[in-house]
């Protein structure tokens, strides 16, 4: 655990913060940039998650600037306090030790779109529409289907009988729009994929969506300069120019970096990342053995002297192996955002939740090992005269040595496939590629974040096998004797 | 040397020994006999402190047991029926783990299995085989070999040859007799068989469902039976008897 606090923290004036959406992430490199070009050092950390870890962190001080839609502020944020003018949601947000911005320009609402074919077919154009529809396939982004602003909202106040709507990752939930798949999805009006799947916007008549102005959100004790800077940036981008910019990551596969660049313009300090391919892995592969490696070693520090425990005080061992079997079946997504008020965003709070996940199968397999061995042997041992402890150590651990290691490589594959979701939560590794992939419909990127995970599963499994060799004693691996033989 | 005061041990709803006390002699051959069941082997596991009883005392040396577990193992040597050797080491480090854990220098652990390996009638060479490498017999001479490394003043030996094949059995029987015979320590026995307590016995305690049911020597045991079924039990073996 201590290795945790030992990671290493870049100290950087400002942190610019976004969510994992392609329009989130271009306006935090136009931020950052803006923020640079003012002669202010600035980093950007992207494609941190949901709204609820983007705005922990920054009121944690992990991040110091995002932007976020006022909708959002007042529905999602600011849930349950007052923040129907702006004068009472700039009061809530100063609470928290946050300042607010101007609209930056353009409104980027939720809408609900279906292909045109399709909605031409059945006569909806508008929302209210739908409720003649009970039988319409309706898959919506995992937030939009959560929060209150939401499908909820827009069910009641429209009195739609579709009770089945779905959740899916909102890039895949458009492909599955465009395909035919299902019959509609919820989409942001600034979205590029519209005109590239050919989607009609189903008119909001019950004028049920709140005003969804971009705004920056940052936290008051930054610099004057500083907020001097971001605030210029109200204004500056109108609808078209925010769908253009989309348009050219999404479909025309420029990066956001690039994007934000050419906003900027020239004077720019916002330099594309260049890195070649070669030097993302290196860096995603280091991310990801570190975010594996400390995890993975905190886990077998702790769970195999808890496995022991559990073996000799079975009482207490029951206790034991119930609390890491719940701590297995919590929600990766859900550990993230406990952690981030405790410990903030990137590696430690994805190191502590893979740290949690690894404990039970070696607590499991250590107290199996343990457990398994004849009564016959435990008792030549304790007859011998030995104490306890070497009894453990000469003994019942070198016995026990192929279910820990078993145990332990068990954790370890899932370990690997798991750390990918670290990159929600700003933890890199090979997640990174992959979530920027989907949101970019970018396959080979996928593939770059996908392949390395799924070697290192294999070498990670190979590895373990001949440390097995190693550390099993010889005397084990050999067949059973016949008794009387 | 060791004495039962008024012991017994219930596992559950069995009981297992009924209250009985026994006073084992220093010197001489102890054989623990009767059906399966009767408890001999409980007695045993008692003599070492495997089985603590519910009641009364076990004596070693005039002293409670319980108080001076650990110096009291070091004294008495223990081998059951599959040997208990620890698979994942040597027969020479299933032998020499106790001398070892004591700080015995290489050479004098070297010099103890030697000499232990020419009693035993084990083979030298293969002292640095697995557990697993080895024969019925050979596992078996390893596990007494163990038992006698720190030179005890008592050996407990539960069923030693039964899960032998009968050819192997003879010749380990053989063997064991001299070995009990040249050591001259307190040896106590369980078995099933007749045969073999009147072969080593010096003495036979017969057990029938947790109590003793008589103790002496084979001759006693047939001319002077305590009970109907001590001639019974002694009669259905008969056969096999070397008498």
């Amino acid at each position: 655990m201590l290795m945790l606090l030992a990671w290493p923290v870049q100290s950087w004036a400002v942190t610019v913060g976004s969510k994992a959406f392609t329009e989130g992430i271009i306006l935090g490199e136009i931020l950052t940039g803006t923020l640079r070009d003012a002669g202010i050092d600035t980093a950007h950390r992207a494609g941190l998650g949901g709204t609820r870890i983007v705005y922990e962190a920054l009121k944690g001080g992990e991040i110091d600037a995002y932007v976020d839609y006022t909708g959002t502020i007042s529905a999602e944020i600011l849930a349950g306090s007052d923040a129907s003018t702006d004068d009472t949601m700039r009061a809530a947000l100063r609470e928290d030790g946050i300042g607010v911005t101007g609209s930056l320009g353009f409104e980027n609402t939720y809408a609900i779109a279906m292909r045109v074919d399709r909605a031409r077919a059945l006569g909806i154009a508008t929302l209210s529409d739908l409720r003649t529809h009970p039988g319409l396939k309706l898959v919506f982004s995992h937030e939009f289907l959560d929060r209150k602003d939401g499908w909820p909202l827009l069910r009641d106040r429209y009195a739609l009988p579709q009770r089945d709507a779905r959740g899916m990752e909102h890039e895949l939930a458009y492909r599955a729009v465009g395909s035919g798949a299902i019959d509609a999805t919820d989409v942001y009006t600034t979205d590029a994929n519209i005109r590239a799947y050919d989607l009609a916007v189903l008119r909001d008549d019950g004028k049920v969506f709140p005003e969804y102005q971009a705004v920056i959100l940052y936290r008051l004790d930054l610099p004057a300069g500083a907020i001097a800077a971001l605030e210029r940036l109200e204004g500056r981008i109108d609808l078209a120019r925010m769908q253009a910019m989309n348009a050219d990551v999404t479909l025309h596969g420029k990066t956001e970096q690039v994007v934000a660049a050419g906003f900027l313009r020239d004077g720019s300090r916002a330099a594309p990342d260049t890195d070649g391919l070669w030097r993302r892995l290196a860096r995603t592969t280091a991310e990801h053995l570190t975010l594996v490696a400390i995890s993975l070693g905190a886990a077998i520090v702790v769970a195999v002297p808890l496995g022991i425990l559990a073996f000799r005080r079975p009482r207490l061992g029951q206790a034991v192996l119930a609390a890491a079997g719940v701590a297995q079946t919590i929600p990766s997504l859900a550990l993230f955002v406990f952690m981030i008020p405790l410990v903030g965003i990137g590696g430690p709070p994805a190191m502590i939740a893979l740290f949690l996940y690894s404990l039970l199968p070696i607590v499991r397999n250590t107290h199996a090992g343990l457990s398994g061995i004849p009564a016959s042997l435990r008792e030549s041992a304790e007859a011998l005269g030995l104490p306890r402890a070497t009894v453990l150590r000469r003994i019942e651990l070198p016995l026990a040595a192929a279910s820990i290691m078993a145990g332990i490589k068990t954790a370890a594959v899932i370990n690997v496939g798991t750390a990918t979701l670290g990159a929600l939560i700003g933890a890199g590794g090979y997640g990174q590629p992959i979530l920027a992939g989907i949101r970019l419909a970018d396959t080979g990127l996928i593939l770059e974040g996908a392949v390395p995970a799924a070697l290192l599963a294999l070498a990670t499994q190979g590895l373990f096998e001949l440390a097995e060799r190693r550390l099993v004693p010889r005397g084990l691996r050999l067949p059973r004797p016949a008794p009387g033989a | 040397m060791l004495e039962l005061q008024g012991v017994a041990k219930r596992f559950g709803e069995a009981q297992a020994v009924r209250p009985l006390s026994l006073a084992i002699p220093e010197g001489g051959t102890t054989v623990l006999i009767g059906p399966s069941g009767c408890g001999k082997s409980t007695l045993l596991r008692m003599l070492i402190g495997l089985a603590p009883p519910d009641q009364g005392n076990v004596l070693f040396d005039g002293a409670p047991l319980s108080g001076q577990l650990t110096p009291a193992r070091r004294r008495i040597g223990y081998v059951i029926q599959d040997g208990g050797l620890f698979p994942h080491l040597t027969a020479r480090e299933n032998i020499c783990l106790m001398p070892e854990h004591l700080g015995w220098t290489t050479q004098a652990q070297a010099e103890r299995v030697q000499a232990l390996a020419a009693l035993t009638r084990f083979p030298a060479a293969r002292l640095d085989a697995w557990p697993a490498e080895l024969s019925g017999g050979q596992r078996q001479r390893v596990a007494i070999m163990r038992a006698l490394a720190l030179d005890p003043d008592v050996l407990l030996l539960d069923e030693p040859l039964g899960a032998l094949d009968p050819l192997i059995r003879r010749g380990l029987q053989d063997d064991l007799r001299e070995i009990f015979r040249s050591l001259s320590k307190t040896i106590v026995l369980v078995t099933h068989d007749m045969h073999e307590a009147a072969f080593f016995g010096d003495r036979i305690v017969l057990m029938r469902d947790g109590a003793i049911v008589q103790q002496g020597d084979v001759t006693d045991l047939l001319e002077h039976p305590a009970d109907p079924f001590v001639t019974e039990f002694i009669r259905a073996q008969r056969s096999e008897l070397p008498l």
